[in-house]
């Protein structure tokens, strides 16, 4: 996926590069050579006609790079790793198998629900929800994942609420998301655009087809601008909500490690005495 | 029943936890459930030792041991690897010494092997008295592993010469070993 948002980019600085050298560069060049331009009319005629092309291409350019940069930013500021495996095996002493099936969330959920029912309401427990949550293959819209889990594991809304926020800045970081804030973000910029092209600001009679295009993809270049600050945001609170969750998955796992360890060592003396030895 | 996919991840995690352990010098434990995790883990302890390998078990089932990772162990210069039996391997039950019987002759055999009197509730392995496994739960082969943790390995290590010196040798004839690597 980074080589894809790479392979966007180049796309784009390549098309700039061709467009402003080859198209304008040679319309310019055709301007000043050519022998039917000799009329000061038709000259600033042309000049005109190559503003506005200069216009749209760099407009669109905008737009393009705006999209794609929000989606690279997006997709890069989510860290390679879902809450570590130390999380993977916390949930899976928490929840049974949940290891062996880590793509099966419906299965994992109903685990999940079932060790909750238990009166597992371990810290071990709760943090392996939360990685749960974090692993969870949901639709970009759905901001409460797990709702029902989270509230029988009491604590008001509190344990929701944090349920919540990780679900938000893990969702946000994934492609599918980002993908989705992006064709938000266009279908925005087209809507605006109507507008202003229909009932506010432009003339189409008067304008023409150019003017249109070039605000279009100026208005574009702000909503982008606007999508890339939000996602940034995000990913910054996303980052801080991971780090908090990592430690407190950390210590959690450095508890349940410490439990476990000594119950083995009291099972080893245990036998001892049964034998005799 | 795990998938080939689900038993690399989880062989991978046990490797990962025993690499930290050895980089950060601190404790890593990795619960273990069902034969499948038991074999895998089983392995990672047999691959990583260098020295000395010691087990508590049933009748060193060819399910959980590999007698081709055991030997490979077994090659190594200053290997040590000493087994002590809950009871006879038979037909019913398959043993992987049965295969290792090579290394149990000599003055000074690397594998040694002994029977205890009882069967014991809680089985153990201990890989260079450093990482131990530890099934507590025989039937199901539920079992916490322990990486890094010289308390408890130490703790094993204890436990196992006490019943090692109460236990009585077995051979390679015994178990129906044949004597050829």
């Amino acid at each position: 996926m980074r080589a894809f948002g790479l392979l966007a980019l180049g796309v784009l600085v390549g098309l700039a590069v061709y467009h402003v050298l080859g198209v304008t560069g040679v319309s310019a060049m055709v301007e000043h050579f050519h022998p039917k331009f000799d009329t000061p009319d038709l000259r600033r005629l042309a000049a005109d006609e190559n503003r506005k092309a200069l216009e749209v291409i760099f407009g669109t350019i905008i737009t393009l790079g705006g999209i794609t940069l929000t989606c690279t930013v997006g997709y890069l500021s989510l860290p390679q790793e879902r809450f570590s495996e130390a999380a993977q095996r916390l949930a899976q002493q928490a929840f049974g198998e949940m290891y062996q099936n880590r793509e099966e969330s419906s299965e994992q959920l109903k685990r999940a629900q079932a060790a909750i029912e238990k009166n597992e309401k371990s810290r071990p427990s709760l943090i392996a929800l939360y990685t749960l949550i974090s692993i969870h293959s949901i639709a970009p819209w759905t901001f409460r994942p797990c709702h029902k889990q989270l509230q029988a594991l009491g604590n008001g809304l509190r344990n929701v609420w944090r349920g919540t926020r990780i679900a938000v800045f893990v969702r946000a970081g994934d492609v599918s998301c980002v993908a989705w804030l992006a064709g938000l973000t266009a279908l925005t910029v087209l809507f605006a655009a109507l507008f202003m092209v229909r009932l506010v600001a432009l003339d189409a009679v008067v304008d023409g087809p150019w003017p249109m295009i070039t605000d279009l993809a100026q208005l574009g270049a702000l909503f982008t601008l606007v999508a890339l600050v939000l996602v940034m945001g995000i990913a910054i609170a996303r980052a801080v909500t991971a780090q908090s969750v990592r430690r407190a998955i950390e210590e959690a796992r450095e508890q349940e490690e410490g439990r476990l360890a000594d119950e083995a060592t009291r099972l080893i003396d245990q036998t001892g005495e049964v034998l005799g030895a | 029943m795990a998938s080939p996919v689900d038993m690399t991840e989880y062989r991978t995690m046990a490797e990962n936890a025993l690499r930290a352990s050895r980089a950060t010098g601190s404790r890593r434990v990795v619960s273990n459930r069902g034969p499948e995790h038991a074999r895998a883990v089983t392995d990672v302890l047999v691959t990583s030792a260098e020295r000395h390998l010691a087990f508590l078990c049933g009748y060193f089932s060819s399910d959980i041991f590999d007698a081709s990772k055991t030997r490979e162990f077994l090659d190594g210069p200053g290997a040590q690897m000493s087994v002590l039996l809950d009871h006879m391997p038979d037909a019913a039950h398959r043993s992987a010494l049965s295969e290792l019987g090579a290394y149990m002759v000599g003055d000074d055999p690397k594998l040694r092997v002994r029977r205890l009197e009882h069967p014991a509730t809680v089985h153990f392995g201990i890989a260079d008295e450093r990482d131990v496994r530890i099934e507590t739960d025989t039937q199901s082969r539920k079992a916490t592993v322990v990486f890094g943790d010289p308390v408890v390995a130490r703790s094993a290590t204890r436990k196992f010469k006490s019943l090692w010196d109460a236990a009585v040798p077995v051979t390679a004839q015994e178990l129906g070993a044949s004597a050829t690597r």
